[in-house]
């Protein structure tokens, strides 16, 4: 009994916190918190954390705030100014070349016929190989060296000389968007695919009956009832392509010929893994992430416009 | 169909099957030609001195020095193990969410969904600056960190959707029964959700197989991955198509079968990915 009484303030504090802590009775909701719990740990010290770290970057040079100075710094550079349009050129060409073939896909997809399943998988092998091995693939048949494309091209005799798709300045950028959009169409056509399986048959039945044409039904049932759809789609895709265009443009062009196929996301990697410059790096990745948000964003400004009307 | 309208689908599926295929199918078949042939100025359709020669100079790192097999080593461990940690980490997360009234928790795979739309450019300074000061850059627990946070939105949003529309009662009665809560997950509704789990799980899997941006900035020899190895080989001798082919197939050919195999959950995943709204 004496020797109780003895004991330290602060240790009758934890013993007390033990106690508390096992007459917690562990509900229901105490319980989902606990499972959420590593996944929101894991999120705070690799997402939370590193995106206010980059925000703090970008607005600090070595250790001295200095305000929005790295933004006005960047945003008066050629070579970001260059960045910020060829992620515009990207983005748009790349997700219309995929709205395009992606709805092809979804359609023939959806259609029943004998090997239905084996062209639902080849719609997804470009999406499944690694993007690097995408990007490798079509400097290969785009080679000015013995390339098929050049190859095929002499024969048809539609060029006299080989032409250095990928090192040309004027092709450049055509070849990334080519290439992309054969890697990233797949993720379009089966979310499109998704959509016409859920329309009503009965709809094309009384349009049939009714005499309509397929390509009637296609304007005027398909594409208005898939219209969230396409626009959530699109906007999935475009926040994509403006994020994860690294790989590809690393891949194929290295941003070049100069820095004409440079984009925002690989201009960051190189300003801050090659300069070693962290907090330009940063800036222009804060620019990156707005630019993915504000397109994003605008698709889902025209889908709530829509729903309301 | 007419006949006539049947022609015209089937060679427009032709068309498209020759566009998705082809870039692939010349990748494989020139991996399997010697250089000269490569180069020829009639390239044929198959291999006309079929070999094996190009994968056994990559996979002995020839001429660059790159331990392609360790890369392949390293691919293996760090996709799997992401893999089995993701499928768990991230299912109990979608099953909390999924039984949650809180309307936190609830928002939740919204944000982890915007998150993975990001630039992973605006979070690579900060990790990388970190797994220095922790002194795990080019080690494969660095990188498995780094890709468990990455591997995490897409399988809690389609698990939790999934985990919705298994009925309680089952719960209920599992637990009346004498399981605790754990059990309950793991004997009742895991295994309810086999294909939501299956689903996530090689989606996970393919994401991290191919991962190359962290990998490239967070590693340089001893953890380096597949992707990063084949890019090096690219870079060193732009011209020997040789062994850039033959080490991207060697990227290709295990997911390409895995996915083959599987092809059910991958489009179930891809059709169902919770985008219905």
């Amino acid at each position: 009994m004496a020797r109780k009484q003895r004991l330290s303030p602060s240790l009758c504090k934890t013993v007390g916190a033990v106690v508390a802590i096992r007459k917690i009775r562990l509900t229901d909701e105490r319980f989902y918190w606990l499972l959420v719990l590593p996944s929101l740990l894991i999120f705070l010290g690799f997402g939370v954390y590193p995106f206010i770290s980059t925000l703090y970057l970008s607005i600090h040079s070595g250790s001295q705030f200095v305000g929005f100075s790295n933004y006005r710094s960047i945003l008066g550079t050629q070579v970001v100014l260059l960045a910020l349009k060829n992620t515009v050129i990207f983005v748009f060409g790349s997700v219309a070349i995929e709205f395009i073939i992606g709805f092809l896909s979804a359609l023939i997809m959806s259609a029943a016929f004998r090997g239905r399943t084996a062209v639902r998988i080849a719609s997804f092998l470009p999406w499944a190989i690694p993007i690097v091995v995408a990007g490798i693939t079509f400097k290969f048949m785009l080679n000015d060296v013995g390339g098929i494309v050049n190859t095929l091209l002499l024969k048809m005799h539609l060029i006299d000389f080989p032409v250095a798709w990928v090192a040309d300045k004027r092709y450049a950028m055509w070849t990334l968007i080519v290439a992309d959009s054969w890697k990233s169409f797949p993720i379009l056509a089966f979310l499109l695919l998704a959509g016409l399986q859920q329309l009503p048959r009965e709809l094309y039945e009384a349009a049939r009956i009714d005499g309509a044409t397929s390509i009637k039904m296609f304007f005027f049932i398909t594409l208005p009832l898939l219209k969230r759809v396409i626009f959530v789609a699109l906007m999935i895709r475009t926040m994509q392509a403006v994020a994860y265009a690294f790989d590809i443009v690393y891949s194929l062009t290295k941003g070049g010929p100069g820095d004409l196929t440079q984009v925002l996301v690989s201009l960051a990697q190189k300003y801050s893994f090659q300069f070693m410059h962290f907090e330009l790096g940063a800036a222009v990745a804060v620019l990156a992430l707005l630019m993915g948000l504000a397109l994003g964003g605008t698709f889902l400004f025209l889908l709530f416009r829509g729903a309301r009307e | 169909m007419s006949p006539i309208k049947r022609l015209l689908f089937f060679a427009v599926v032709l068309f498209y099957l020759l566009y998705t295929l082809f870039p692939i199918y010349w990748l494989a078949v020139n991996s399997f030609k010697p250089a000269r042939e490569i180069f020829s100025l009639n390239p044929s359709l198959f291999p006309q001195n079929f070999t094996l020669d190009n994968y056994v100079r990559v996979l002995r790192g020839e001429g660059i020095g790159v331990n392609f097999m360790l890369a392949l080593r390293n691919t293996v461990v760090v996709a799997v193990v992401v893999t089995l940690l993701g499928v768990f980490v991230g299912g109990i997360a979608a099953y909390g969410i999924s039984r949650s009234k809180n309307r936190l928790i609830y928002g939740l795979p919204l944000v982890f969904l915007l998150f993975s739309l990001t630039p992973p450019q605006t979070y690579a300074v900060p990790i990388f600056t970190t797994l220095r000061a922790l002194h795990l850059l080019d080690t494969q627990i660095g990188l498995m960190l780094v890709y468990l946070t990455f591997s995490l939105p897409l399988p809690i949003w389609f698990m939790s959707q999934y985990f919705k529309s298994i009925p309680r009662e089952f719960e209920e009665s599992a637990r009346i029964d004498g399981c605790n809560r754990f059990q309950v997950i793991f004997k009742i509704v895991f295994p309810l959700a086999a294909p939501a789990v299956s689903t996530s799980a090689i989606f996970i899997f393919m994401q991290n197989w191919n991962e190359f941006f962290f990998a490239m900035t967070l590693t340089s020899r001893r953890a380096m991955t597949m992707p990063v190895a084949i890019m090096n080989f690219q870079d060193a001798r732009a011209m020997a198509w040789d062994l850039s082919t033959a080490s991207s197939m060697l990227a290709v050919i295990p997911l390409v079968i895995i996915l083959t195999v599987l092809q059910r959950y991958v489009i179930q995943g891809l059709t169902g990915g919770g985008l219905k709204g």
